[in-house]
């Protein structure tokens, strides 16, 4: 074996090492960089409940002294079980349960319990014609009172279920900002606080926690607002709950689950145009039809890869045949999702909805336009790629 | 927030200990919950109980204490410590056996009662203001020591408060006391937020909270503990013992899709029957006809989707029927949820493997 000389023996180690010292180096550097993030991630997270805490020292009650007039509203229907807030509150003098319709909608049964223990029996149902917000009569006399008046950086006590827990819990923060039906505060709720008092020093409600709106692109949350809807100057329109649920409320919740499984196939083929989906079974015929289709496509894809071709020429067709097929299949998607939209526009047409369903089915009819959209420009992209190549 | 989450599959009964994401302020707040606290877990010994159950497949223990209800001397503890035990026995700190008399559930909430011949036990509260320190006392027989866990109240429900206290799953069953010495309500379940955008940079955002049942308000149903147990109790414990085998090979495969999976020896016919047929199949991945291959590999998890769909069935049979109280109807209808959600998951998978 011939030796090889000492420098460049010394040059290939080298050479060798230095992808290892490199990679070594960026896996430390990215421990430090993740670390780093973390440790400023949760001295963020002090400093809000430090800022919390302060405000909290300025409230002179808390969840103790209000448990009565709290609700947990415990719901289940086809969609499985869900569960919001709920309060009692004088409105006119008169009792009220007042909840989010986006709470109750849709389930099959409803059970609404004080925190401090015991059932409420609401004796019928009044929806707000444009907002959010269902509120129930009660025969109960006691409740929180309203308030029409805020201001910008007052402090403010959202008490609620927070992420359906089943208890209510203590959130604070300020008002950031009020327009004649909405007021946007900083209290960090989350999902299962929907329908929560926001309340002011003096006991009163200023309005009911309703959304919240995040991006999935904002990294630590500083971006999320939430939003809560003004109980004063709302028209009431009183419903057989009973109709309305049946009519539009398990509409709305059928409608609502398609999109988020047409949203999940159109993921899941993103990832990778021979990516099989998995909707064979779903219930909405449209969806389980094209899921079928799609999936035989790609295993005549997949079958097509295995045998191969002999000339250019045939490999020319085939990236031609597929093309077409993954075109086809996007036009096919992206068709399905055009179909629902333009159904639940009509939906949104209907009489007898109230704002917020009529908002709500127009919001599912855009984000399934989008998704044709997307579809779309992702079938562009496939008509243009060449999948196969003979090996070099 | 358009709409109320639906629960997914993230209540647990008791979990591994969890102070990720716990905040300073808490712990310093259950520092000063620790601080008031002038008796210790050793001062009320000899009103906790060791629950030790052993069934078919395996041995767990879990805590209980004696508490008086209407004058009388129960021990008290969670349902889902003792259902689906072929044994079950109770025994002091000290050593001491106990001999319960008769069983009866909670109508509604995880708790059980069983009623002593005689002795004294801890005093109940009717008081339990959030804010409040608590302790959590457990029995601890296999350390020949008690355990203690300090906090606070952070919640409170129509049947449920929730405390700070970092408790585990050894601690299921324990009393939650207040600085009197008086039972506020039975340590129950842990549950992991589920992460989602709006819980981004709040004190939601990878949290652990535990919950625990009040005692007052409790509708009590007798009941004949060997027959409920056969009937009802064996199912939701093999149940349960079966979602864990499941959710383990699926994190198995996210580190090795073509290892051969284990669990080849545990009790349930359905699922061995799957883990042996699978390990044939995964046994093939060299004879290299890569697609033929991936085929039998994509249906053989596709089998494992209708094993969990299976399960979802029967169990969802069984959140339908009269006799289980609605805290066994509730975990039964989140089980078959759970499988039902575990099938999509694999669906999902057996796509992305061809």
């Amino acid at each position: 074996m011939n030796k090889m000389p000492n420098r460049l023996l010394l040059s290939l180690m080298l050479m060798l090492a230095l992808p290892c010292m490199l990679a070594a180096e960026k896996e430390n550097y990215d421990k430090k960089k993740a670390a780093k993030e973390e440790r400023e991630k949760k001295e963020a997270l002090e400093k809000r409940l430090a800022e919390e805490q302060e405000i909290k020292a300025r409230f002179g009650y808390s969840v103790n002294d209000i448990t009565a007039h709290l609700v947990i509203v415990s719901c289940s229907g086809a969609q499985g079980r869900s569960s919001g807030s709920g309060f009692v509150a004088l409105l006119d003098g008169k009792p009220y349960l007042f909840t989010n319709q986006h709470v109750i909608l849709g389930a099959d049964t409803i059970s609404f319990k004080a925190t401090a223990g015991g059932a409420l029996k609401p004796r019928g149902v009044e929806l707000s014609t444009t907002r959010d917000i269902a509120r129930l009569p009660l025969s109960e006399a006691e409740g929180l009172a309203i308030s029409k008046n805020m201001a910008i950086g007052a402090p403010i006590a959202v008490f609620g279920n927070s992420e359906g827990g089943g208890v209510a819990t203590e959130l604070y923060g300020k008002v950031t900002s009020v327009s004649a039906e909405l007021v946007e505060v900083s209290a960090d709720f989350v999902s299962g606080n929907s329908g929560s008092p926001v309340l002011n020093l003096d006991k009163e409600v200023i309005g009911i926690a309703s959304y919240v709106s995040s991006s999935s692109d904002d990294e630590d949350g500083s971006d999320t607002r939430r939003f809560c809807y003004r109980l004063t100057g709302n028209q009431w329109t009183s419903v057989d709950w009973k109709k309305y649920n049946d009519k539009f409320g398990k509409l709305y919740r059928d409608n609502e689950a398609l999109v988020e499984a047409t949203f999940e196939v159109a993921n899941q083929w993103y990832q990778d145009p021979f990516n099989r989906v998995s909707a064979d079974n779903h219930p909405d015929s449209e969806l389980r039809k094209w899921s079928t289709s799609h999936n035989h496509m790609v295993n005549r894809i997949m079958r097509m890869r295995e045998q191969g071709t002999a000339t250019p020429h045939e490999l020319e067709n085939v990236n031609k045949q597929i093309s077409k097929d993954l075109v086809d299949s996007s036009e096919d998607l992206a068709k399905v999702c055009r179909d629902r939209s333009k159904r639940l526009r009509m939906l949104a047409k209907q009489r007898g909805l109230t704002g917020f369903l009529r908002d709500e089915f127009n919001r599912l009819s855009g984000r399934l336009e989008s998704a044709a959209r997307n579809l779309d420009a992702y079938g562009e992209k496939l008509a243009k790629f060449k999948f196969f190549h003979f090996a070099e | 927030m358009q709409r109320s989450e639906f629960k997914k599959p993230e209540w647990r009964h008791g979990l591994a200990l969890a102070l990720v994401g716990a905040s300073l302020a808490q712990a310093r707040a259950d520092e000063g919950a620790r601080a008031q606290f002038t008796y210790a877990a050793d001062d009320v010994a000899s009103n906790l109980v060791v629950i030790e159950c052993e069934s078919k497949s395996k041995k767990s223990t879990g805590c209980g204490f004696v508490a008086l209800m209407e004058g009388k001397p129960y021990l008290v503890t969670n349902q889902h410590i003792i259902l689906g035990a072929d044994k079950i026995g109770f025994v002091s700190p000290s050593g001491r056996v106990i001999k319960p008399r008769s069983v009866e559930l909670s109508a509604s909430r995880d708790i059980a009662r069983m009623a002593l011949a005689e002795g004294d036990g801890f005093a109940l509260s009717s008081d339990w203001p959030i804010g409040a320190p608590i302790g959590v006392f457990g029995g601890g027989k296999d350390k020949k020591k008690t355990s203690e866990l300090y906090g606070e109240i952070s919640g409170i429900g129509a049947d449920r408060i929730e405390v700070s206290a970092n408790f585990a799953e050894d601690n299921s069953g324990s009393p939650v006391l207040n600085l009197n010495q008086e039972v506020v309500a039975i340590a129950s379940h842990v549950r992991e937020s589920s992460n989602h955008a709006m819980k981004k940079g709040t004190k939601f955002e990878n949290k652990t909270r535990r919950f625990c049942y009040r005692l007052d308000g409790v509708g009590w149903i007798p009941v004949s503990w060997k027959s409920y147990n056969q009937k009802y109790g064996v199912a939701y414990h093999e149940s349960r013992e079966l979602l864990d085998s499941v959710i383990e090979i699926l994190n198995s495969w996210a580190d090795g899709p073509l290892e051969q999976v284990r669990f080849e020896d545990q009790p349930y016919p359905a699922l061995t029957n799957w883990v042996r047929s699978h390990n044939q199949v995964v046994s093939k991945s060299n004879d290299g006809f890569e697609r033929k291959f991936y085929a039998e590999y994509s249906e053989s998890t596709q089998k494992l989707a209708e094993v969990c769909r299976s399960q979802a069935r029967k169990i969802r049979m069984l959140s339908k029927q009269r006799d289980p109280t609605a805290f066994l109807l509730y975990e039964f209808d989140m089980q078959a949820g759970t499988f039902e959600y575990v099938a999509k998951i694999i669906d999902r998978y057996s796509t992305t493997v061809y």
